[in-house]
């Protein structure tokens, strides 16, 4: 009988210890309003309305709030994620666990070929246009193509997870005969890495991006596309003209961080160097800074992401080489013109640099019209290649 | 506020505990009230606009109780039908009148289609309001005097929205004496923890299976992949709904209250009849005491049998949705109980175990598609998916079984009456070991059950509760 009392009792007070105790917890941790391994905003406390208590989705608002700051939520974040990878799932927090590479997962799809048409030539039409502006004064306009971390590594995914190996090639013959028929230049980088036989160097195997080699390979590839087309004197840098120095510091790729960093692949970012030093100024959204294209960190010990080409996604970015001997350029696209970026400058007078996602100030064509760079690139890869939202967009 | 979420574990019940806890024993009318007014805010948090619904159900449910203790039969009937009309029609307004004006429009019938919002638990309270007047008129149950009371009954926040349909008779003498102690109340813990586990780690890992399944177009599915979403929403609605049970039964029993089993391992039938004597009992037992056995149930003509089950099952799939795959869903348990009746109901009995199982859960596993489906239409598609029109295999199929393995083998076990098993053989056992693990096992689990369970409330944001729908 005594024994029955024991186990009653220990269970009864650990339950309410653990009610009490979370909650007590909950109430007075510290509220962040981001989430860095999950890359969003937290949700913010529910401000109390009568018709979200009318409807009941007042008290939805606030369990979205609680479930963001609840006791010991980083901690259980890692231990739930340790645990699936324990469990060998092949998909853990939207990341396919690979032999010795991370991918993304990607939810299986019905792929239209008709669907993909009828956007391949909307998206062409939009372009046409960016193209006609640029071309009115007498500029060059070329849209490329880079391999976004699925489409360089489709035979990495098991056979029963979708590669969007079908929807890709779709995407990429649907748009490069919409881009031809319009007259406007397309650059399928995509196409070419594939040639070369995917060098493992040229791609990240824990995040979306290209490596920096990937982007040097890209830089040149674009650069003698534009040289041939337009028969502008732009120098070219090689292999001998730069310095490639791979960093000691831990690289957390957006796969490594979408797992916590609980793997760690052992993937370090490189930095890339001019032999020769060209001098330069650097503005972001018109306030001038540091003359630098790599966010250094001070100590080796530091975690780097990807943001360390650029500073990350900036709305928009100039650099200046005061040599006005050289063409200007602008670049808009997401986050794959970073690393380019990087070495890009190093070819022209000024870069110009814009990610639409974020910058509000005008409008693309009244951005081209007003600087009225001699070339116009955009970067984008088979991920984003028809989306007709941000870098994508129509020119007003 | 579902009993799996943050908001009401952490906070809801915590203050009630405190609150109910703080009161004396002695002062049951001063507990009752604090359980009332925390039953009512826990409706209220489902929306404040439905609250009056309630209210107005508690308010008619009280006065039909009334009348219908009368000793002028005018009077009684006066109570019973006016409880059931105001009822009924409140249920058919908020759940059926949108429906019926879609149908009669779609007849021709120039009617605009209401756009209503269903309130919460509205099907399980009518139902439940209606079982206490209907036993005061019928002289089961004595008439509640005190409208508190009759509210507590109602409204008791437990079972208030997706059940047990718990009948007034069972609760009668627990809510004005009933006796909280430790050992009730750590029972209610264990069970209420089993509960949430099972919805946190079976029920939500197998519903993300059949979401993900159910949200293709059927028309290209392959049959591999739609049996894996026809498996997966098999164990996710036992799940689901269980477990809502089994946290309902805890939680009351945490407040002294003792509601009767819903579920009773269905997926081990070995026929139809037998499932539905295992499944959502409290509405099977509803239906069969209010309605079967008034029409006349199976002691009549087997022609009027025919009528009286048909009658029940078409109101079963609708009191689950105003839709016809409701209807059509109601319609396929009925042609296979009717079957079991008069046909190959003696011939299944002699079947061997294994193929009257096989029978039972194929029958249960179409009868889900055709609940969980979107539409007729769908409904077809996705049947003729799983009978290979789409082609046999690929690898999505592969994935939702490899990505979810643990849930898989947990939810298998988990349908099966393992625990009883265990019992019983330690039971059998009987030396001391046996009986220590019989008494500190299920509490252990349960506690490690409350981790687990907390890891995915706050890791994880897929959590929905099928029965609130109804």
């Amino acid at each position: 009988m005594r024994r029955i009392k024991i186990s009653d009792l220990f269970v009864s007070l650990c339950f309410l210890a653990f009610l009490f105790g979370a909650m007590v917890m909950t109430v007075v941790r510290e509220k962040g309003d981001y989430s860095f391994f999950e890359n969003r905003s937290l949700a913010a406390r529910p401000e109390y309305s009568a018709e979200a208590d009318g409807d009941g989705s007042y008290v939805n608002q606030w369990e979205s709030y609680l479930s963001d700051h609840a006791a010991l939520r980083n901690t259980l974040l890692k231990v739930k994620t340790r645990a699936d990878l324990a469990l060998h799932r092949p998909v853990v927090n939207e990341t396919v666990i690979g032999d010795g590479i991370l991918l993304p997962y990607l939810p299986a799809e019905q792929v239209d070929e008709e669907s993909i048409s009828a956007q391949a030539e909307a998206m062409a039409d939009n372009l046409k246009g960016i193209s006609g502006t640029v071309e009115a004064y007498g500029g060059y306009y070329c849209y490329v193509c880079v391999p976004c971390q699925y489409d360089y590594y489709p035979e990495r995914y098991p056979a029963y997870i979708n590669n969007r190996a079908e929807l890709t090639r779709l995407s990429l013959e649907k748009f490069s005969q919409a881009m031809e028929a319009r007259g406007v230049d397309f650059l399928n980088l995509s196409a070419a890495f594939a040639q070369m036989g995917h060098p493992d160097a040229y791609s990240s195997r824990v995040d979306n991006h290209y490596s920096m080699e990937g982007a040097f390979a890209a830089y040149q590839m674009v650069l003698e596309k534009v040289a041939e087309r337009t028969g502008l004197d732009i120098p070219i840098l090689r292999e001998g003209d730069v310095i490639l120095e791979e960093l000691p510091n831990r690289y957390l790729g957006s796969r490594e961080r979408k797992l916590l960093s609980q793997v760690n692949l052992g993937e370090h970012l490189s930095v890339l160097r001019p032999r020769e030093e060209i001098p330069f100024r650097r503005s972001n959204e018109g306030v001038e800074g540091a003359a630098s294209v790599y966010a250094m960190s001070g100590s080796p010990e530091d975690v780097l992401t990807y943001n360390l080409y650029m500073g990350g996604d900036i709305p928009e970015t100039v650099i200046d080489t005061g040599r006005e001997e050289l063409p200007s350029i602008l670049i808009y696209g997401d986050s794959m013109t970073n690393a380019m970026e990087c070495v890009m400058y190093l070819s022209f007078d000024k870069m110009y640099s814009l990610d639409l996602r974020h910058y509000r100030e005008m409008s693309l064509t009244e951005y081209i019209n007003m600087v009225r760079p001699e070339v116009v690139i955009c970067i984008r890869d088979p991920e984003a290649l028809l989306d007709q939202r941000f870098n994508g967009g129509r020119p007003e | 506020m579902v009993f799996s979420s943050l908001v009401f574990l952490l906070f809801f019940l915590t203050a009630l505990l405190l609150c109910y806890y703080c009161v004396p024993k002695g002062a049951r009318w001063l507990r009752n009230c604090v359980l009332l007014a925390f039953s009512l805010f826990f409706y209220r948090c489902g929306g404040a606009d439905y609250l009056p619904l309630l209210l107005i159900s508690i308010g008619a449910n009280y006065l039909g109780g009334l009348l219908a203790a009368s000793r002028r039969p005018a009077l009684k009937k006066l109570g019973l039908w006016g409880a059931v009309v105001l009822g009924l029609g409140l249920l058919g307004w908020f759940k059926y009148a949108g429906f019926a004006a879609e149908n009669l429009r779609t007849l021709g019938f120039p009617i605009e289609v209401p756009a209503i919002v269903l309130p919460i638990g509205i099907s399980f309270f009518t139902f439940q309001g209606l079982s206490y007047v209907i036993d005061v008129y019928r002289g089961d149950a004595k008439c509640q005097r005190n409208p508190l009371y009759v509210a507590l009954y109602v409204a008791l926040f437990p079972q208030l929205v997706a059940g047990p349909i718990v009948r007034y008779t069972t609760v009668e003498a627990e809510i004005t004496c009933r006796n909280e102690s430790l050992r009730e109340f750590s029972q209610g813990v264990v069970r209420f923890l089993f509960g949430l586990g099972k919805k946190m780690l079976l029920a939500n890992a197998t519903g993300e299976i059949a979401d993900g399944i159910f949200a293709q177009a059927p028309e290209t599915m392959a049959a591999s992949l739609a049996w894996v979403g026809a498996l997966a929403y098999t164990l996710q609605i036992y799940f689901d709904f269980s477990a809502y049970s089994d946290m309902a039964i805890g939680l009351g029993r945490m407040f002294g209250f003792h509601f009767l089993e819903n579920f009773n391992y269905p997926y081990i039938s070995r026929s139809v009849t037998e499932f539905w004597r295992r499944w959502h009992i409290s509405l099977s037992s509803w239906f069969r005491d209010y309605v079967y056995i008034p029409l006349g149930g199976s002691r009549c003509s087997g022609a009027r049998t025919v009528l009286n089950l048909t009658v029940v099952w078409l109101l079963t799939g609708l009191w689950h949705g105003a839709s016809w795959n409701f209807v059509l869903w109601g319609g396929w348990f009925l042609v296979l109980l009717l079957g079991e009746k008069f046909l190959w109901g003696g011939g299944l009995k002699r079947l061997p175990s294994l193929l009257g199982w096989l029978y039972a859960m194929l029958a249960a596993i179409f009868g889900w598609v055709l609940f969980r489906s979107s539409g007729l239409g769908y409904a077809a598609a996705y049947l003729g998916a799983m009978l290979g029109r789409g082609g046999p295999a690929d690898g999505q199929a592969v994935y939702y079984l490899l990505e979810y393995w643990p849930e898989w083998i947990a939810a298998l076990i988990a349908m099966l009456p393992v625990k009883v098993w265990a019992q019983t053989w330690l039971e059998g056992r009987g030396d001391r070991l046996s009986a220590a693990v019989l008494d500190w096992g299920p509490k252990l689990t349960a506690l490690a059950l409350l981790g687990l369970s907390y890891l995915k409330l706050v890791t994880g944001s897929f959590n929905p509760f099928i029965y609130f729908q109804f």
